[in-house]
Protein backbone atom coordinates (compact mmCIF):
# COMPACT_ATOMS: atom_id res chain seq x y z
CA UNK A 1 0.00 0.00 0.00
CA UNK A 2 1.66 3.26 -1.13
CA UNK A 3 0.60 6.56 0.81
CA UNK A 4 1.15 10.29 0.71
CA UNK A 5 2.08 11.19 4.25
CA UNK A 6 5.18 12.82 3.81
CA UNK A 7 3.78 15.01 1.16
CA UNK A 8 0.89 15.95 3.36
CA UNK A 9 3.20 16.67 5.87
CA UNK A 10 5.38 18.78 3.77
CA UNK A 11 2.38 20.63 2.33
CA UNK A 12 1.36 21.61 6.00
CA UNK A 13 4.81 21.56 6.91
CA UNK A 14 4.36 19.17 9.71
CA UNK A 15 7.01 17.39 11.67
CA UNK A 16 6.35 13.84 12.44
CA UNK A 17 6.76 14.22 16.31
CA UNK A 18 3.39 16.83 15.52
CA UNK A 19 1.73 14.03 13.55
CA UNK A 20 3.10 10.93 15.96
CA UNK A 21 1.29 13.37 19.06
CA UNK A 22 -1.87 14.09 17.35
CA UNK A 23 -2.18 10.59 16.49
CA UNK A 24 -1.62 9.35 19.70
CA UNK A 25 1.83 7.16 18.10
CA UNK A 26 5.25 7.30 18.29
CA UNK A 27 7.07 9.46 16.12
CA UNK A 28 8.85 5.58 14.93
CA UNK A 29 5.60 4.23 13.91
CA UNK A 30 4.74 7.02 11.63
CA UNK A 31 8.15 7.11 10.26
CA UNK A 32 7.71 3.03 9.57
CA UNK A 33 4.29 4.08 8.04
CA UNK A 34 5.94 6.59 5.43
CA UNK A 35 8.50 4.14 4.75
CA UNK A 36 5.94 1.45 3.64
CA UNK A 37 7.07 -1.01 6.82
CA UNK A 38 4.05 -1.11 8.62
CA UNK A 39 0.07 -0.87 7.31
CA UNK A 40 -1.94 1.46 9.79
CA UNK A 41 -5.28 0.05 11.14
CA UNK A 42 -8.37 1.65 9.91
CA UNK A 43 -8.76 4.12 12.98
CA UNK A 44 -4.90 5.23 12.52
CA UNK A 45 -5.58 5.97 9.47
CA UNK A 46 -9.03 7.52 9.96
CA UNK A 47 -7.57 10.06 12.78
CA UNK A 48 -4.25 11.02 10.21
CA UNK A 49 -7.38 11.90 7.92
CA UNK A 50 -8.97 14.40 10.35
CA UNK A 51 -5.51 15.77 10.84
CA UNK A 52 -5.15 16.90 7.15
CA UNK A 53 -8.55 16.93 6.72
CA UNK A 54 -8.56 15.25 3.14
CA UNK A 55 -10.08 11.86 2.73
CA UNK A 56 -8.58 8.71 3.55
CA UNK A 57 -8.14 7.19 -0.26
CA UNK A 58 -6.03 10.56 -1.09
CA UNK A 59 -3.45 9.21 1.34
CA UNK A 60 -3.10 5.84 0.99
CA UNK A 61 -3.80 4.00 -2.31
CA UNK A 62 -3.39 0.42 -3.19
CA UNK A 63 -0.53 -1.34 -5.19
CA UNK A 64 -0.35 -3.54 -7.69
CA UNK A 65 -0.53 -6.84 -5.53
CA UNK A 66 -2.40 -5.37 -3.07
CA UNK B 1 -7.99 1.63 19.46
CA UNK B 2 -9.05 -1.03 21.50
CA UNK B 3 -7.39 -0.55 24.65
CA UNK B 4 -4.74 -2.82 25.80
CA UNK B 5 -5.14 -4.68 29.59
CA UNK B 6 -1.47 -3.96 30.35
CA UNK B 7 0.35 -2.93 33.64
CA UNK B 8 1.67 1.18 33.95
CA UNK B 9 5.21 1.30 32.27
CA UNK B 10 6.52 2.09 35.81
CA UNK B 11 6.04 -1.38 36.70
CA UNK B 12 8.80 -2.73 34.69
CA UNK B 13 11.16 -1.22 37.69
CA UNK B 14 9.27 -3.64 39.97
CA UNK B 15 9.69 -6.29 37.44
CA UNK B 16 13.36 -5.72 37.07
CA UNK B 17 13.86 -5.62 40.69
CA UNK B 18 12.00 -9.05 41.44
CA UNK B 19 13.85 -10.39 38.84
CA UNK B 20 17.29 -9.39 40.75
CA UNK B 21 16.08 -10.40 43.63
CA UNK B 22 15.11 -14.12 42.25
CA UNK B 23 18.32 -13.78 39.91
CA UNK B 24 21.04 -13.21 42.41
CA UNK B 25 20.45 -16.02 44.99
CA UNK B 26 19.67 -18.45 41.63
CA UNK B 27 22.84 -17.82 40.29
CA UNK B 28 24.63 -17.87 43.47
CA UNK B 29 23.83 -21.23 44.73
CA UNK B 30 20.74 -23.41 43.15
CA UNK B 31 22.11 -23.68 39.50
CA UNK B 32 25.20 -24.19 40.58
CA UNK B 33 23.57 -26.98 43.16
CA UNK B 34 21.65 -28.48 40.12
CA UNK B 35 24.58 -28.78 38.20
CA UNK B 36 26.69 -30.44 40.64
CA UNK B 37 24.73 -33.58 40.52
CA UNK B 38 23.12 -33.35 43.86
CA UNK B 39 19.82 -34.96 44.33
CA UNK B 40 17.20 -31.85 44.36
CA UNK B 41 15.15 -33.53 46.31
CA UNK B 42 17.62 -33.30 49.44
CA UNK B 43 17.49 -29.62 48.90
CA UNK B 44 17.96 -27.61 52.57
CA UNK B 45 17.03 -24.43 54.49
CA UNK B 46 19.91 -22.74 52.63
CA UNK B 47 18.97 -23.98 49.19
CA UNK B 48 15.31 -23.45 50.01
CA UNK B 49 15.83 -19.40 49.70
CA UNK B 50 17.49 -19.83 46.55
CA UNK B 51 14.74 -21.99 45.42
CA UNK B 52 12.14 -19.07 46.34
CA UNK B 53 14.15 -16.73 44.32
CA UNK B 54 13.94 -18.84 41.31
CA UNK B 55 10.67 -20.67 41.56
CA UNK B 56 9.03 -17.26 42.80
CA UNK B 57 10.87 -14.56 42.12
CA UNK B 58 11.88 -14.87 38.54
CA UNK B 59 8.24 -16.26 36.97
CA UNK B 60 7.16 -13.66 39.33
CA UNK B 61 9.41 -10.53 36.87
CA UNK B 62 8.79 -12.37 33.93
CA UNK B 63 4.93 -12.33 34.08
CA UNK B 64 5.67 -8.45 35.12
CA UNK B 65 7.94 -7.74 32.60
CA UNK B 66 5.51 -9.36 29.77
CA UNK B 67 2.54 -7.22 31.10
CA UNK B 68 4.35 -4.20 31.41
CA UNK B 69 3.73 -1.47 28.79
CA UNK B 70 6.51 0.06 26.86
CA UNK B 71 6.55 3.70 27.16
CA UNK B 72 3.99 4.67 23.84
CA UNK B 73 2.16 1.49 23.24
CA UNK B 74 0.90 1.97 19.84
CA UNK B 75 -0.50 -0.51 17.54
CA UNK B 76 2.74 -1.30 15.75
CA UNK B 77 4.12 -2.03 19.40
CA UNK B 78 1.23 -4.57 19.68
CA UNK B 79 1.65 -6.04 16.29
CA UNK B 80 5.44 -6.76 18.01
CA UNK B 81 4.42 -8.30 20.60
CA UNK B 82 2.14 -10.65 18.53
CA UNK B 83 4.88 -11.52 16.54
CA UNK B 84 6.91 -12.11 19.50
CA UNK B 85 4.31 -14.77 20.99
CA UNK B 86 3.92 -16.06 17.90
CA UNK B 87 7.57 -16.91 17.72
CA UNK B 88 7.52 -18.53 21.10
CA UNK B 89 4.97 -20.56 20.41
CA UNK B 90 6.88 -22.10 17.55
CA UNK B 91 10.05 -22.09 20.12
CA UNK B 92 8.36 -23.63 22.77
CA UNK B 93 7.02 -26.44 20.15
CA UNK B 94 10.22 -27.28 18.76
CA UNK B 95 11.62 -27.73 22.38
CA UNK B 96 8.50 -30.10 23.15
CA UNK B 97 9.25 -32.26 20.27
CA UNK B 98 13.64 -32.33 20.64
CA UNK B 99 12.95 -32.79 24.56
CA UNK B 100 12.57 -36.23 24.23
CA UNK B 101 15.95 -36.66 22.69
CA UNK B 102 17.57 -34.45 25.16
CA UNK B 103 18.33 -37.66 27.27
CA UNK B 104 19.91 -39.46 24.50
CA UNK B 105 22.05 -37.00 23.24
CA UNK B 106 23.31 -35.64 26.93
CA UNK B 107 23.23 -38.92 28.18
CA UNK B 108 26.44 -39.44 26.05
CA UNK B 109 28.41 -36.33 28.21
CA UNK B 110 27.21 -35.87 31.63
CA UNK B 111 25.56 -38.24 34.33
CA UNK B 112 22.02 -38.85 35.23
CA UNK B 113 21.68 -36.87 37.50
CA UNK B 114 22.55 -33.81 35.30
CA UNK B 115 19.92 -35.16 33.09
CA UNK B 116 17.55 -35.15 35.86
CA UNK B 117 18.39 -31.34 37.34
CA UNK B 118 18.39 -29.93 33.75
CA UNK B 119 14.87 -31.09 33.20
CA UNK B 120 13.95 -29.73 36.55
CA UNK B 121 15.84 -26.18 35.39
CA UNK B 122 14.36 -26.13 31.74
CA UNK B 123 11.10 -28.20 32.81
CA UNK B 124 9.34 -24.80 33.55
CA UNK B 125 6.84 -23.47 31.15
CA UNK B 126 7.88 -20.04 32.72
CA UNK B 127 10.91 -20.02 31.09
CA UNK B 128 9.21 -19.05 27.53
CA UNK B 129 8.10 -15.94 28.84
CA UNK B 130 11.77 -14.60 29.49
CA UNK B 131 12.12 -16.03 25.69
CA UNK B 132 9.15 -14.29 24.24
CA UNK B 133 10.73 -10.93 26.52
CA UNK B 134 13.91 -11.30 24.63
CA UNK B 135 12.50 -11.40 20.94
CA UNK B 136 10.36 -8.57 21.90
CA UNK B 137 12.99 -6.65 23.28
CA UNK B 138 15.83 -7.37 20.92
CA UNK B 139 12.54 -6.50 17.96
CA UNK B 140 11.40 -3.36 20.16
CA UNK B 141 15.47 -1.84 19.98
CA UNK B 142 15.96 -2.99 16.17
CA UNK B 143 13.10 -1.05 15.00
CA UNK B 144 12.95 1.38 16.84
CA UNK B 145 16.70 2.34 16.26
CA UNK B 146 15.70 1.69 12.35
CA UNK B 147 12.58 4.36 12.32
CA UNK B 148 14.20 7.10 14.63
CA UNK B 149 15.75 8.95 11.72
CA UNK B 150 13.00 11.47 10.31
CA UNK B 151 13.61 11.56 6.69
Amino acid sequence: MKNNIRVERARQRMTQQELAERTGVSRQTINAIEQGKFNPSTVLALKMSLVFGIPVNEIFELEEGD
Amino acid sequence: MKKQHLLPHSWQWVGLAALFLGLIPSLKSFIPFLLSGSDYRQIGVAEAISQFGFLIMMPLSAVILCFSREKIEDERIAELRMKSLATTAIIYVILLIIGPLKGIILGRLFSHRIISNLHLLFGHGWWMLFIYLLIFKISYWVQNRRYSNEK
